[in-house]
Parts: C-alpha cells; structure tokens; sequence
C-alpha cells in the first residue's frame, strides 16, 4: 500500500517535471517551429510519460500521450508542418495532462471525462495528415512496440531497457536517463545540450539544512584550534591547523552553494500564467525571460514566487493593452513582458517590465486623494517614484474594473511586504503610455548577509549592512552638535536633522552589562581550571561595582546612519568593529515581540550577537520617546531624501498658547538656559553664549502679547527655551515657551490675517492655525543700539525697479517679497525657474534685477540662470543666486552659469547691501 | 501487566529551592554547566539570555523567575536543554536529580497549596517516598511566555 503510494508520488512528481520540460520546449517552438532538438524534447517528455503511466496502469493517459506521440511523428518525419493550431493543440494537451495529474496525486485514479476531446483532436490531425495522401499509420498501442522503435532508434545500453520490463518500477527514473541520453546524439546535425538531470540528485533541504548546522559548528572548532595554535607554536600543528582552515572553508562555501537554484525554476512557470491569460483575455503577449541562470538561495526563490506571479498579473491585466488599443495607439499589436534577473552589488536584482500604458500619475493621485491617503497639496510635492509607491498602499487598485486576474486591491501591498520580509526592496519606475517597470532587489540569500558589527557597554550588536548609509564619528565636541527637542535628539548631516538614537538607553544596556558580569563570576566560579582564581573574581566584582558609577564620557563618538525603507536616522555605538558575513538565526517565538531585533549570530569566536533590525528599532524607539508627533520627523526624512522644496518650521508656543513658527533653517541651535546665567545690561537681557554675550529677546513682550512694564532679571525662573538664531554674524537668542514640534510646510502662507507688526502671515499644519514670525523684523525693530543695529540703518529707497524673486519656500518667497517691497522695488515672483523665465519673457514690465533661490522643483536656480543668459535680452541682467549654503562647487558652478553674485541666504544684510548696489548711482 | 509497564513515563527530575520539579526525559536533550550568556536587552525578566551551544542558539530561561522566586544572578546554576519542535531553550535550575520512572496512573492533580505562580505551570504532581514531585507541562510555559 505504502510502496503503491510512493510510486504514485514519484510518477506525479516525474511527470509533472515532464510537462514542464515539455512546456519549455513547446515554448521555444512557438518562435521556431523548425527547431528539431525541442521537437525531440517535447517527444521524449511525452514518451517518458507514456511509459511511466503504463507501467502504473493509467489507461487514458497512456493511450492521450500515445497519440500526441503518433502526430509529432508525422512532424519529425516531415510529413506535417508545426502549425499554430497543432501547436496550441499540444500546449492545450500539456496543460490538461497536468490537471489530469493533479487528480492522479489526489485520488489516485485518472479521470474519467480526461481526453475525450483531445483524443478526437489528435485524431484529426493524424487522420488529415493520411487524407493529404501520407501513409501514416495509426500506430497500434503495445509495449512491444515501443520496445521495437527504441531498438530503431539505436539506444546503446539494450540491457537497461531491457530491465525496463524485469523490474519496471524500480528503474523507470534509469529508464528516462536512457532515453534521453540516446535521444540526443541522434540529432547530430543539432549543438547538443547536456541535460542536467543526468548528474544531479535530490537531496531533502532539511538535510542540507542539518548540514549547515554542523558546518557551523565545525567552523566554531576550528576557530579554536587556530586560536589554541597561536599559543602553541608547534610547527605541525600549525601545518594541520592551516589545512584545517582552508578545508573548512571551502566546505562551508560548498555547503552555501548547493542551496542556489537558478531563478528560472520560477521564471519559466510564468510562460504557462501569460499563455494561460493570453487566451482567455485575448491579449497578444510575449513573455521574455534574461537571466534565468541567476542563482539565489532556495528559501529566497520559493518566497519570490508569489510577489512575482502578482507582479506578472498586474503587468498583463493591468499595464498592457488591448490589442486594439495597442495598434490605436501604433504600438505592435503583440504585447511585451521582460523579466531580467541578474547579480548587481552581492543582491540579485529581478526587473518585469511591460510595454503597456504605464502608470498614470495623475490618476494615482486622484485615487489616493479619495482614499484619503493623502492632499492634493502634499502630491503637488510628491516625486513620480513617490506617487507610484502608493499603489503598494493597502486597499489601493487604480483598475477600474476588477478582473479575475487583478484589480481586487489585494496584492501589491502583500508584495511589498513579503519582498521585505527576506530582506528586499521594491521600486517601481514609468513613463505613460510607454513602459513600467518594477524592480526588486532580493538578498543572495536570507541566511548569511553582510553586516557591521557594533559594540556598546560591551556588548556586541550586528547591523546588517543593506541598512547602512554612512558611519559619521565626532572626534570631539560631540554632545554640543546635538540638538534637542523635548526627549528627541538630533544631529545636522549636510544640512539635514536626522535624529538619532543612543544604543546604550534605547537598550537599556547597563542592565545587560551587569547580567553579563554576573554571568561571568558564576562562570569562573563553576570553573576548577579558571587561573588566578580570586584575582579575576575580585576585578569582575569591582567591574560590577563601578557600573553604578557614571562612566566617563569617551571623546569620540561614532554614529551609525541607517536608512530603513526611507527613515534615516542615527545610532550611536561605543566603537565600531568590523563587517562581517553573519549567519542570521531566528529568535525565539517568544522573543518577537522585541522588536529591536532581526535575529542572533554566532561570530567567529563564539560569542552571540543580536542583529539590529533597523525599521523594528525605529518604530520601537519613537513610540518610546515622548508625545512628540513623530509621524512628522518620518515624513520629514523621507521627503528630504527626495524632494528640496519641503521646508521645516519649528513650532513653539508663547505665552497666550497659540503656535508660533519660524523656519527651522534661520535657526542654529535650540538651547534650554538657566535664568541664573542671565544679565541685565540697560535695557536688554544677555547671556554668555559661547563665550560671547547673547542677547535675549522675550518675544512674548516684543509681540505686544504681554502686557505690563519691562521685566526684571527676577521674572526670569528656571529654564528657560531659547531658540538661537544668526543674523549678521550676531547671535540672539528668542525667548519662548514652549518647544513643540518641527513641521513641514506644503500650505501657502496666508497673509490676509496680519494683526501686528512681526508676524508674517498664518499657515496651516496638520488643521491647526500657526503664526508665522518675521524674525528679520521683529529683531530689526529692538533698535538695539548701534552694534547691533547695522540692519536699521535707513535704507535706501528704490523707485520705478522691478525684481523677479524666484523662490519656492512660500515662507521664504513671503520673506524675500516682503523684504524688497519695503526697500521700495515693484516685486514679482515665481515658484521656480520655469515661471521665473515665463515671467521674465513675458512681463509687461521690464525686469530690473533677478533674485534667485538654488534648490528648487522643476527648474533649479543653476538651470534657470543657464536658460535666461541665452536669450540676448537677459544677458545682462542681474541674477543674484541666494541659498541655504553656498560650497566651492556650488559657486564655480554659479560662475559657470552666470550668475551675477552667489550669496548666502541667511546673510540679509548683505542680500540688501548687493541687491540695491544696483541701483545706487541710479538714484 | 506488560501493558502497565509500556505506560510508565520517564521524568528528569531537577531541584529548585526547597522543591522537587521534574520535565518529560524525551524533551530533554542534555544538561550542561553554566554558560556563556548573552543577556537580551528588554526581553521578559525570567529570560537569562542567549547561549551558543555547539553552534545551535539556546534560549535559557531562570524558572526561578518564571515561578516567582528569587534569583541572585551569581547564584551556580544548571542548565537543562529542553528540545521542543523547532526550539531550543535551556531551564536554569538549581541541581539535577536522576531520572525518575512515572507512572501516569499514580500522579494527583497539583494541590491548592502550591503557589498559583507555579502551578499553573504543572500538569499534575507524583509522590515517591521522599518527595512530592511537581511534574511541568512545557506546553503551558512556552505558550505563556
């Protein structure tokens, strides 16, 4: 019973491989109808089939593959043509046998309606071959016979076939390798291919498995021995220990090995999904594989299959066409799908591309919007990369009808989700009407990665490198570079706040070191070998004491900045140690919930770390922090890493408890000052800042939201939140009362409620009204002598001039336009190059002057300068480049570009200084 | 009679302060000195770490703490690596007693008088003539971890 159920399944698992094979072949026959090496191919599959299914009794299948048999005879004696009808008859004949194999698997038995029709089909094309007038006998089924045309067909080993009858089930798989051996030194006129089943096995992946196991243990020994030699430098041991080394390591790369599996196990099933769809939606598609050699672990291609039959059925449902509407639109009525898979920096890379409609941008974001996923606005912002990553959003389908194939809105966000759970990335790229692309980046393999190891409190962590942007070390001074805001801390990369994390509180790491500790005094005290017994007893228990004591801050400091799925941040470690190739090991089910962690390794001496998971570690650690609204700093890192038109604000509360916000870049630090520091000098309150006095402006009472007379030192208690602000090489510092939050500014500056001098305007973030202040102004105003006062010296007035400001920051656009109007200039402005160009041809007025931002959408400030210098009228024209920051780079690209003057934006002063230059002698 | 026989069970038997526990034999892989632990920040406090047993990672768990008793981190210790489907963990318990043979008819339902933080991790007790042994049900730990 056993035995019969064992053959059963090895006959369905051989001859479903049959199939398969023969559908590959079947494939390249569809191209080239004369190829005689996959006519063979697709007549040994069959035949195989057939013999196998007759010694285990299966009538209908037998007698089906008998005479499909039959009619490729015609084709390989050249009486009938491959047409396409035979060949779709035969591609009909592999996908029924393979359903009919699926009942065989389950029940047991054939079924019993299997074939009528295809017999009939079959027939036909043998009986019209015979009424064309070609002797084509209807060949009569018997083994005997199959034995008599093998012998025909010359098969050097007659004993093996032989056998075939003697002890049939047991060397049926032989009998296969017989027949295909024979089969291919036939067509000589053909290059042959050597098939690889002949020297291949199956090996159960558990197996292997155990043996990767026991590998790594052996590489844990030998680490050892070759630690022990370093100590006992005996020429033979050494020899030994160096042979040792070099055999376990090739035997663990072996081992690595024999779990790839080319990519196309999973690529060649999609020519069955596209023929299938191609069918019954009428669609014309070719399906293009490259690259089906690539290798990757056999965890790795069993989970890709799914993501990538999703990712295929979109392609065929959603991106191609009709064929009517192809030919509408001149495209070749035939539709195409390419897969390539291939090795690009240690990942394997696998692109479907179709040449359908592309995605629509516009109709994403419609559908996004409905959804509520986000506004209008915030999409006006969003990069074509941006805006396409919503389709993996759940619940999202831009199909306007739902197929059975797609359309559900179910599948692109699972895709997304299981490319990232073995440690992928997806990304998707289109241009409409022409192609879209998806791409994913797949790790060789889930069990080995390359990674950084990290040590803090003693303990070591690995991070896995695929995460890692960059490692940043603060030789000195690093506590003064951090920026505070409530609980959360920040460091200023290249002019970005990323926020970062400490590995040794996020851990609470002290604790681990004191477990550690303690384990190693049990340890030594279990231990009758330990040397020196009590001396190292006595220097863990004074290392357990002094953990209680704060340990001195190290000069350096190394940061580590991670980028998970988009969110930079930065963690800060002890010491950097190595990268290493790790073994990634699961945690226990239990352990899961710390989310911190990806899993353990072993390292090479022995020791265990935890792999840090970067995206669990964020989210774990944001929640932890305080009521900040973190959502914010996320969508403020991933927009920065795409877009330079999103600008921060710093959101702060004074006392009437309304939100206040200035940008966040005219701001260089936020400080927490003790009153006890402040001095009253005249009028004004000052600070020792840096070695330098700072003067303090309470803005409560320089907006008038205060009443009452001018404070003392005493009304100033506690800790007071200053926000530190740079202006003409002064430093000042803005009294407020409460830090909140930074924001990201995407609505426009409403000006319309203006109710006192200092404010710029109102915004509106997150459905909450915030005043915007005009720093420059409000500290203008404090007149505060003559030092500080270089700004309030009377301003030259401009008449009759008109400046174009081209800015895309409403903030700063509101700023710079406000700043102009009131030196006297007739003010334009523009959101980018493109409409600063558009307005500058196009103006009723002549344009006297240009000032200019650099980061900008569209068309920057360099491509804007580059444009306007061509048309004659504007060579002459004053551009003066302003930006946040101003490298070598930037300004011999300004000159290259012809910029008149390139100056820094926080530099007021000598923005007014150059820009009414101009226009001196004029007056 | 030789029926009776084929149900006796094997019991490793373990001390843990004052009182006599004991696990299925079959669970048991081995039993190994202290370790090398590596602590898990953050994890639950009955959770001592990772140990590298031969290249296998083995979760070891005080059930000191699991049962709510005190456990100084100094105190020597033996580990019992309990082998379940697709895990490894090691108990880390006070000393190792032999095997004992059980057999399933005689064993009592846990009484009222144990604490409830243990019993509820008992499948049922077995009295031999020096000791009550409380026999442990994995199952009940490893599903409330």
């Amino acid at each position: 019973m056993s035995l019969n159920q064992e053959l059963l399944s090895d006959f369905v698992l051989e001859s479903v491989e049959n199939i398969q094979s023969a559908h590959h072949s079947l494939k390249i026959l569809e191209n080239d109808s004369t190829d005689r090496e996959s006519l063979n191919a697709v007549y040994r599959c069959i035949h195989t089939l057939k013999s196998s299914a007759s010694l285990l009794g299966f009538a209908k299948t037998q007698e089906l593959a008998h005479l499909v048999e039959s009619a490729l005879d015609l084709v390989r004696e050249n009486i009938l043509k491959l047409t396409p009808d035979f060949h779709d008859a035969l591609v009909l004949y592999a996908d029924k046998t393979y359903e009919q194999l699926k009942t065989v698997e389950v029940t047991g038995a054939e079924s019993i309606d299997f074939a009528s029709e295809m017999t009939t089909h079959f027939f036909d094309i043998i009986e019209r071959a015979r009424s064309l007038g070609f002797s084509a006998p209807l060949r009569t089924f018997s083994l005997q016979e199959d034995f008599s045309r093998l012998e025909k067909e010359k098969i050097p080993d007659q004993a093996t076939v032989i056998s075939v009858v003697e002890k049939p089930l047991i060397e049926k798989t032989q009998n296969v390798i017989v027949e295909e051996e024979s089969a291919s030194p036939q067509d000589t006129d053909l290059p042959q291919t050597k098939l690889v089943s002949e020297s291949t096995i199956r090996v159960n992946v558990n197996l292997l498995d155990k043996i990767m196991n026991k590998v790594g243990e052996l590489v844990l020994n030998r680490n050892q021995i070759l630690q022990f030699t370093n100590d006992h430098n005996h020429p033979f041991l050494v020899k030994l220990a160096q042979e040792l080394n070099i055999i376990t390591t090739e035997l663990q790369t072996d081992i690595m090995t024999t779990r790839m599996q080319p990519i196309g196990t999973v690529l060649s099933k999609f020519e069955r999904v596209v023929r299938d769809y191609s069918r019954e939606s009428g669609k014309k598609i070719r399906l293009k594989l490259h690259g089906v050699d690539t290798e990757l672990d056999k965890s790795l291609i069993e989970m890709i299959k799914d993501p990538l039959t999703h990712i295929v059925r979109n392609a065929m449902d959603h991106g191609l066409e009709t064929s009517q509407d192809r030919l509408a639109s001149g495209k070749n009525e035939e539709g195409t799908i390419l897969i390539k898979a291939y090795h690009e920096s240690g990942q394997v890379t696998v692109e479907i591309q179709d040449d359908g409609r592309g995605l629509n941008r516009d109709k994403i974001v419609a559908k996004a919007i409905e959804k509520s996923l986000l506004t209008a606005d915030e999409a006006k912002n969003f990069s074509d990369e941006k805006v396409f990553s919503l389709i993996f959003a759940p619940g999202f389908s831009t199909a306007e009808k739902v197929t059975k194939v797609s359309g559900r809105g179910v599948g692109m966000d699972v895709v997304k989700t299981n490319v990232e759970k073995m440690g992928g990335t997806i990304h998707l790229s289109s241009e409409l009407g022409r192609y879209s692309t998806v791409k994913l980046k797949i790790p060789l393999t889930l069990a080995i990665i390359p990674a950084l190891t990290v040590k803090s409190s003693k303990e070591i962590f690995a991070i896995p490198q695929a995460n890692i942007d960059e490692l940043v070390r603060f030789e000195e001074n690093f506590e003064d570079n951090v920026e505070r805001i409530l609980k959360s801390e920040f460091i200023r990369l290249r002019g970005k706040l990323i926020p970062i994390f400490r590995l040794n509180d996020m851990l609470g790491l002290k604790l681990v070191q004191k477990k550690s500790l303690f384990n190693q005094l049990v340890l030594s005290r279990s231990n009758e070998f330990q040397l020196e017994k009590k001396l190292v007893e006595k220097n863990i228990v004074e290392a357990i004491d002094s953990l209680e004591s704060e340990a001195p801050k190290p000069t350096e400091t190394n940061i580590v900045i991670l980028n998970a799925e988009g969110v930079v941040y930065g963690l800060v470690v002890d010491e950097i140690l190595d990268t290493e190739e790790i073994v990634v090991k699961p945690l226990e089910k239990y352990l899961a919930k710390i989310t911190h962690f990806a899993g353990a390794t072993i390292m090479g001496n022995g020791d265990i770390a935890l792999i840090i998971d970067a995206l669990g570690f964020y989210n774990s650690v944001r929640y932890e922090l305080s009521d900040l609204n973190h959502s914010d700093f996320e969508d403020k890192s991933q927009e920065d890493a795409e877009l330079h038109d999103v600008h921060e604000n710093l959101l702060f509360q004074l006392s009437d408890k309304r939100i206040y916000s200035v940008p966040l870049s005219l701001i260089s630090r936020l400080e927490e000052i003790n009153s006890n520091r402040v001095e009253k000098v005249g009028d004004s309150f000052v600070v020792k800042y840096n070695n330098k006095p700072m003067v303090l402006i309470e803005l409560d009472r320089q907006l008038k939201l205060t009443k009452g007379d001018r404070r003392e030192k005493s009304d100033l208690k506690g800790n007071l939140h200053v926000l530190v602000v740079t202006l003409t090489d002064h430093v000042y510092g803005l009294i407020v009362d409460e830090i909140l939050d930074i924001s990201i500014t995407k609505s426009a500056v409403d000006s319309d409620i203006i109710d006192r001098p200092g404010f710029l305007g109102t915004l509106y973030i997150d459905g909450k009204i915030v005043t915007l202040l005009n720093i420059h102004q409000i500290i203008d105003d404090l007149h505060l002598g003559e030092r500080v006062s270089s700004g309030s010296k009377p301003k030259p007035r401009i008449q009759n001039k008109t400046l174009l400001v081209v800015e895309d920051s409403p903030v700063y656009r509101k700023m710079e336009v406000d700043t102009f109007k009131a030196l006297g200039f007739n003010v334009l402005s523009a959101v980018n190059g493109l409409e600063g160009l558009d307005k500058l041809q196009n103006s009723t007025v002549k344009i006297d002057i240009v000032v200019t931002d650099i980061e900008m959408p569209k068309m920057n400030g360099f491509e804007f300068c580059e444009s306007l210098r061509k048309d004659e009228n504007f060579v002459h024209l004053p551009v003066i480049a302003i930006s946040t920051k101003v490298t070598k780079a930037d300004r011999e690209r300004g000159q290259k570009v012809g910029f008149t003057q390139h100056l820094e934006k926080f530099k007021r002063e000598e923005v007014i200084e150059v820009v009414t230059s101009y226009f001196k002698e004029g007056l | 009679m030789s029926e009776r026989i084929n149900k006796i069970e094997q019991y490793c038997g373990f001390v843990i302060g004052n009182g006599y526990y004991a696990v299925p034999v079959l669970a048991v892989q081995e039993v190994v000195k202290p370790q090398v632990v590596t602590p898990i920040p953050l994890s639950q406090d009955c959770i001592r770490g990772l140990i590298n047993l031969r290249g296998q990672i083995v979760t070891s768990l005080s059930l000191r703490k699991l049962f709510d008793l005190e456990d100084p981190l100094d105190r020597d210790h033996m580990n019992i690596i309990i082998k379940t489907k697709d895990s490894l963990n090691a108990f880390v318990v006070d000393e190792i007693l032999d095997v004992i043979d059980v057999d399933p008819m005689d064993t009592l339902n846990p009484p009222e008088t144990i604490s409830p933080q243990i019993r509820k991790y008992l499948h049922s007790v077995y009295k031999t003539d020096q000791h009550l042994i409380l026999l442990i049900d994995l199952d009940k730990i490893f599903s409330t971890l």
